[in-house]
């Protein structure tokens, strides 16, 4: 049988007695592609900070497949926008060879980390501002350039924390067309609060709700959220039919 | 003129002028870290509280910038220690130490008995009266700071940037934090000599403020700033000589007519190139 890659095996996590997750599990399968929602506050950044181990779970444990390299862990991490300083004064190149951190072997020279930072930019079509200061490029070129220092590190998994927010919508087109490329060399775990990208580009839902409940499949209805007591407020795009009000199949 | 040139022979000047460098590059590095990270009121916290310090070195007799140091040092970790354990507001934190540093002062020189005439030249620095020693104790600080700089510029970089990403990646985060902030009490504390204890955190944020017009590269920024801060301090000198003025408040008048300078031939600039 298949490994995951990844093995969330029964985290629970408090912060101050106040309980954020409980008895949570989730495999994490090579080129799975994941979508993750929830309610604010229902412990989505928890479990991804779990995971990427910035914090330690109280109970339970995170497993990494024995083939993998042990060293670091194998995440490439797209941040929210929004969380980002965007007056510091760092360059788009140093952002992208700030990602060379997380990998398992460092680059034999600074130069070989700065060419393969520059031939990433190149890729999403942003080296032309690698000298550009971050705070002066729009939310969408912030993106592609966090993408690049998440991909510098080689990742078996790529964590994106909403990434549809603040973008502009042409990008957001190209965004989700390279991750599905991306699909073909990694699995991917997308945070979202739009349905839409949700259900247009995943295979999997993970709902998270102090509790996770897996969704084999990218179709959910709202029965399904609140089987999983999972209320989640959604982005819908204007009257476009959505599946989510619809069918109801692959219940469990 | 003749007076100008002949300043230069002499002993008192020569080591001011060492001081000024010392001080300017010191400062340019650090200040360039705390702006970038905005944690400046972290370092107007620990410049305050180090005069706690002082008051106790003055009471005990021992020398003052020993005192200084140790009363930056432990408030620089008090208000880390607060804010990462004790579960209070960053902001509250950092008045807490402040003025109980302050407060502390104030009782000592209270209790010395007698007259405590340097205590002017600790609030408002006074560059023109550096020793040899404190120039020694001023070039290994600087030493170990290009040192630290140099060899982890990277990591400091990453984790001033994105603190969490940089956790994530295995780097020693808490080691570092604790040791900049080690060394920016440190530089702080040496720079009490040529600016004064109400003036330094200026010279750890003006000169950047005018490098930041300039260039919003971290590296750049960094030598930029040594740039501003020493013609800042070495023009503030020479005004503090020649007008008799305390050079603390002369350096920090410079720095700051220089920034609103640059700020505004950068807005003239500005508007020419839209139009």
């Amino acid at each position: 049988m298949e490994k995951p890659i990844v093995h969330i095996n029964h985290v629970t996590f408090a912060w101050d007695q106040e309980p954020v997750l409980e008895e949570v599990d989730l495999k994490i399968f090579d080129r799975d592609f994941i979508g993750m929602i929830g309610p604010n506050g229902g412990g989505k950044s928890t479990l991804i900070k779990i995971i990427m181990g910035i914090i330690t779970p109280d109970k339970g444990k995170i497993y990494f497949r024995e083939d993998l390299p042990r060293l670091k862990r194998p995440i490439g991490y797209l941040p929210q926008v929004k969380n980002i300083d965007r007056q510091f004064p760092i360059t788009v190149e140093d952002v992208v060879r700030s990602g060379a951190l997380m990998r398992q072997i460092p680059f034999a020279t600074a130069a070989h980390e700065k060419a393969r930072a520059l031939e990433l930019l190149e890729e999403m079509g942003m080296v032309a501002f690698h000298r550009k200061a971050i705070g002066e490029l729009s939310g969408g070129q912030m993106q592609r350039v966090f993408l690049c220092r998440a991909l510098i590190s080689d990742p078996r998994l790529l964590i994106l924390d909403e990434p549809d927010t603040f973008v502009d919508n042409r990008f957001e087109g190209e965004l989700f067309e390279k991750l599905q490329e991306l699909n073909q060399k990694m699995a991917i775990l997308l945070v979202s609060h739009d349905m839409g990208t949700i259900t247009s580009s995943v295979r999997t839902i993970a709902c998270v709700n102090r509790r996770l409940h897996y969704h084999a499949s990218p179709d959910i209805t709202t029965d399904d959220l609140k089987t999983y007591n999972c209320p989640i407020e959604l982005i819908t795009h204007g009257e476009i039919p959505h599946r989510v009000l619809q069918k109801h199949h692959h219940h469990g | 003129m003749d007076e100008f040139l002949r300043l230069f022979t002499y002993g008192f000047f020569q080591k001011a002028l060492l001081a000024a460098l010392f001080t300017s590059i010191s400062a340019g590095i650090t200040g360039t870290y705390i702006v970038s990270r905005r944690i400046v009121f972290i370092g107007g916290g620990i410049t305050h509280a180090s005069f706690g310090g002082i008051g106790l070195a003055f009471l005990l007799g021992f020398n003052p910038l020993l005192g200084a140091a140790l009363f930056a040092v432990l408030t620089a970790y008090g208000i880390q220690f607060f804010s990462d354990r004790v579960h209070i507001r960053e902001d509250s934190s950092i008045a807490i130490w402040w003025s109980l540093g302050m407060a502390l002062g104030v009782i000592f020189v209270f209790l010395t008995p007698g007259y405590t005439p340097n205590l002017m030249s600790y609030l408002f620095g006074n560059i023109l009266t550096v020793r040899t020693s404190e120039l020694w104790a001023m070039l290994l600080l600087l030493i170990l700071l290009c040192a630290f700089f140099a060899r982890w510029y990277r990591e400091i970089l990453y984790i001033a940037f994105d603190e969490e990403f940089a956790r994530a990646s295995g780097i020693p985060v808490r080691f570092f934090n604790y040791s900049l902030m080690t060394l920016i009490a440190l530089v702080m504390v040496m720079n009490i000599r040529a600016v004064g204890i109400i003036l330094i955190l200026s010279l750890m944020t003006v000169p950047q403020a005018t490098a930041n017009l300039f260039t919003r590269d971290f590296r750049i920024m960094m030598l930029l700033s040594v740039v501003f801060a020493f013609c800042g301090t070495f023009t503030g000198l020479i005004l503090s000589y020649f007008l008799n003025i305390p050079s603390g408040a002369a350096i920090i008048f410079t720095l700051i007519l220089a920034f609103a300078l640059f700020k505004l031939l950068k807005r003239e600039k500005w508007s020419h190139a839209r139009r």
